[in-house]
């Protein structure tokens, strides 16, 4: 059985139950003792801003900010893309916790030796 | 008040009411609460969610914590050892 396990997030305020529904699956696999990483791309980047994810709260799931916050706590990795960050001229210096900005290399260094990757 | 609300594990060492939580937010929760107990001691779960007969012991496996017994919607779970 791997003991990695990618989430890959392209979506934010353009599909909250997309983004909130990311970070419960990345929220099981973390709390089921996987290396787990939840990579953002696309607009899914925004996510990475501290705050922008305040607010987005789906009928029938925690708040977005509270399982993120849970996801850093317990260990969990957010790789934000490079590209897709620099495109919308976001802030480095803003990120949330667990969070860290990076290339394909990384995400691919990651996936590379088997892990699964469940997209939304 | 329900059959299983008025059951009790004697040999439970903490109890938690899940309530509905379910997923990702019921496992990850669970695990901070089996890393807090000693390894032997046992947690009396109660979870309402209908994934919860397949989610928790699929969790336990991959954990290794050991699923002593399960009545849905109630759970005693075994820290394994460290």
């Amino acid at each position: 059985m791997a003991s990695k396990f990618c989430v890959s997030l392209t979506h934010a305020k353009d599909n909250t139950d997309k983004a909130t529904v990311g970070f419960v699956v990345a929220n099981a696999a973390v709390g089921s003792g996987k290396e787990t990483l939840v990579f953002l791309s696309v607009e899914g980047v925004r996510l990475a801003q501290k705050g922008f994810a305040d607010g987005i709260h789906e009928e029938g799931f925690a708040p977005l900010r509270e399982l993120m916050d849970n996801f850093a706590k317990a260990g969990g990795t957010i790789y934000v893309c490079s590209p897709c960050f620099k495109k919308r001229k976001l802030d480095e210096n803003n990120l949330v916790a667990g969070a860290s900005i990076v290339g394909g290399a990384k995400l691919v260094e990651f996936l590379s030796d088997g892990s699964p990757c469940v997209s939304y | 008040m329900r059959a299983w609300q008025s059951r009790r594990v004697a040999e439970a060492d903490a109890e938690w009411d899940a309530g509905g939580l379910g997923c990702g937010e019921l496992v990850l929760e669970l695990r901070f609460r089996l890393a807090a107990l000693r390894p032997g001691q046992r947690l009396r779960l109660v979870a309402l969610d209908p994934g919860a007969p397949a989610d928790i012991p699929a969790w336990c496996r991959m954990i290794g914590h050991t699923l002593v017994s399960t009545q849905h919607p109630v759970y005693l779970i075994q820290r394994k050892e460290d």
